[in-house]
């Protein structure tokens, strides 16, 4: 039977407006080039997610699935909603299980030609020095004092331990530490899956790859973030662990009873929400953004490690190794952010489930020697193509709060992708291309391969037409690790 | 109707459809559905065994409790767990069980994909003619 498709108007330049639910409070928009609607549209389920996030009170301005939208458990993944920061709500599930996943980006005093006779080592010692898939638990034990440490203090708290330095955290969303951090409010269950779990990749689609800068679009944004055509660099993808999927499977449980009692209705019970200023609304900001410190403390260990690994396989020392953070995201998140919304300045709760956070030139959270070009926006494709970097615009902050994309989006379920590429020698056929994989399991590389995925350059070109972000350079992988 | 667990598909993550004459024998098979996705339940020996007991507000509630439990067990003591007895009483919403199966070892236990929560999305346990049918959706 053919897909009913929900009626749409357009609304900008690769913007698209949903019919709205009769209980839709805002307008819910998606982003898109002619070329990737129908594809879009056929996944209903996505779209009926949005305009659910569009019945969350205090939304303000419209809800927003970015063009890597696939559904998700309550809000898409790919969706943006800001709720007012006095009268709003916010959604546990607005920011997923995986509080904080994000993605950094390391950049080297190597070029290409440095590495590719070591490419099989490299990959052999990252993913020896990384721990990552089921069931491996991480070297780096923190006492229950110290874990409380950690989830006040975030990649600080790593860097003192000896994993890489200040100048890292100069180059993280939030410096690697988010205020109004609240331990007390995490449990004693969330502290217990996290304490193994620290400087551990996880499995799924979390990766570490080793790549290369193989094109420049923006030679003024490329040069403020110190890329150059063959340059190796590294890219890292991992969360806050057990503890946070536990922070928020606790909110959940807690905040089913407290919407009653808030007299709030949501369409999908995933959609759970209190409002923010209330008892159970703070415990969780203050929860939340715990997690968030433990994810940062997280990849700034991984990101020690995987030096570490590349020092060993090209036995170089860290200095001529070079390593520099060029940046690093968070796209599961909620943030306390001022935006203009009609004009006028507001306090807002922004929800980026699978969103990336994409501010301009100019704004004061840019880092000081980015701030003449805007923020780096980090965007993973998929192990055998390439994976971008952008940078943010004032668009994004005039239409979708400060967000963009945040990768290629999964156009295959695991199981329909482990039957399509059952019969490759995936690991053999990208060695052949170049490409050398590590990973726990071969159902991994199976689930994982670019027929899983959305071409990203599509998602990138989406972004890019509706003028939320634009293109500063393309990575190409040379090695993959995966969970 | 015979005891059986399926997985189903979704984009990123992965569901667990479950069927079986009586909540019980539901709530083993959804473990076995869970222990599926993580590794392989059938190649995990009874070595050591934990009994649990579990209470919520109604059986879908119940069941997203024991799966979550069962996950944060396996993931905060390293073991996997391929053998279970449910007994579920007071109108499904308590349950006694004890759980078996022994420590992950990398050599012996096959290892999929790690479960980072049981979801509220489409949770459902449902009373058929022929017995009880049960779906979560995990975060993959």
């Amino acid at each position: 039977m053919a897909t009913q498709f929900l009626k749409i108007r357009p609304a900008g330049e690769a913007i698209w407006e949903l019919e709205s639910r009769a209980d839709g409070r805002v307008p819910a928009r998606f982003i898109a080039t002619h070329g990737m609607l129908d594809a879009i549209r056929e996944d209903r389920e996505s779209l009926e997610q949005l305009r659910n996030v569009a019945t969350l009170p205090g939304a303000l301005g419209s809800v927003w699935a970015m063009p890597d939208v696939h559904m998700g458990y309550g809000f898409p993944i790919g969706g943006v909603a800001a709720t007012d920061a006095e009268r709003g709500v916010i959604s546990p599930g607005g920011v997923g299980y995986d509080i904080n996943c994000g993605v950094r980006l390391l950049a080297f005093a190597l070029q290409e030609s440095d590495i590719r006779a070591r490419l099989p080592h490299i990959a052999d010692l990252l993913y020896a020095h990384v721990p990552c898939g089921v069931g491996r638990g991480g070297d780096v034990r923190a006492a229950p004092h110290e874990l409380q440490a950690v989830l006040a203090r975030g990649a600080a708290w790593a860097v003192e331990r000896g994993f890489g330095d200040r100048a890292d955290i100069e180059h993280v969303e939030e410096q690697g530490c988010m205020g109004g951090a609240d331990p007390a409010q995490v449990s004693a269950r969330a502290l217990e899956r996290g304490k193994d779990q620290l400087g551990t990749l996880g499995s799924g689609n979390h990766f570490m790859e080793v790549g290369v800068v193989d094109e420049l679009y923006d030679q003024e944004a490329a040069r403020a973030f110190g890329l150059r055509v063959g340059q190796v660099t590294l890219l890292l993808h991992s969360g806050s662990r057990g503890l946070g999927h536990q922070v928020c499977t606790d909110f959940l449980k807690t905040m089913e009873p407290a919407m009653v009692r808030h007299r709030i209705q949501v369409p999908d019970r995933q959609l759970c929400c209190v409002p923010l200023e209330s008892p159970e609304g703070r415990a969780y900001l203050g929860a939340m953004n715990a997690a968030v410190n433990f994810a940062f403390a997280n990849r700034q260990i991984l990101a020690g490690r995987a030096v570490k690994a590349l020092c060993a396989a090209l036995e170089i020392t860290p200095r001529e190794l070079g390593a520099r953070t060029v940046y690093e995201i968070a796209h599961n998140i909620a943030k306390l952010e001022t935006h203009v919304i009609a004009g006028k300045p507001r306090r807002v709760c922004v929800h980026r489930k699978g969103a990336t956070r994409a501010f301009p030139a100019g704004h004061a959270d840019v880092p000081a020697d980015y701030r003449d070009v805007g923020q780096p926006v980090l965007i993973p494709g998929d192990m055998e193509r390439y994976s971008y970097v952008l940078v943010g615009t004032a668009e994004a902050m005039r239409l979708t709060f400060g967000s963009t994309c945040h990768g290629a989006g999964r156009r295959l379920s695991r199981t329909a992708a482990r039957k399509q590429e059952r019969h490759r020698a995936i690991a053999r056929e990208l060695e052949d291309r170049g490409i050398h994989v590590r990973s726990a399991n071969l159902r991994t590389q199976q689930e994982e391969t670019a027929a899983a995925y959305k071409d990203v350059a599509d998602v990138v070109d989406a972004v890019v037409a509706a003028g939320i972000s634009r293109k500063v350079a393309r990575l190409r992988p040379l090695v993959v690790v995966k969970g | 109707m015979q005891p059986s667990f399926e997985l189903v598909d979704h984009t990123a993550d992965l569901g667990i459809r479950g069927r079986a004459p009586d909540l019980g024998q539901l709530f083993v098979q959804m473990a076995l559905g869970l222990f599926s996705v993580i590794g392989e339940p059938g190649s995990v020996q009874p070595a050591l065994t934990r009994d649990l007991r579990l209470r919520a507000a109604g059986a879908a509630e119940l069941l997203h409790e024991w799966l979550e439990e069962l996950n944060s067990l396996h993931q905060i003591h390293g073991e996997m767990y391929g053998h279970f007895e449910v007994e579920v009483t007071h109108a499904g919403t308590a349950l006694r069980a004890q759980v078996a199966g022994e420590r992950f070892d990398p050599q012996r236990h096959a290892a999929h994909l790690e479960v980072k929560a049981v979801t509220w999305h489409e949770l459902s346990v449902r009373a058929t003619d022929e017995g009880f049918v049960a779906f979560v959706l995990l975060d993959i």
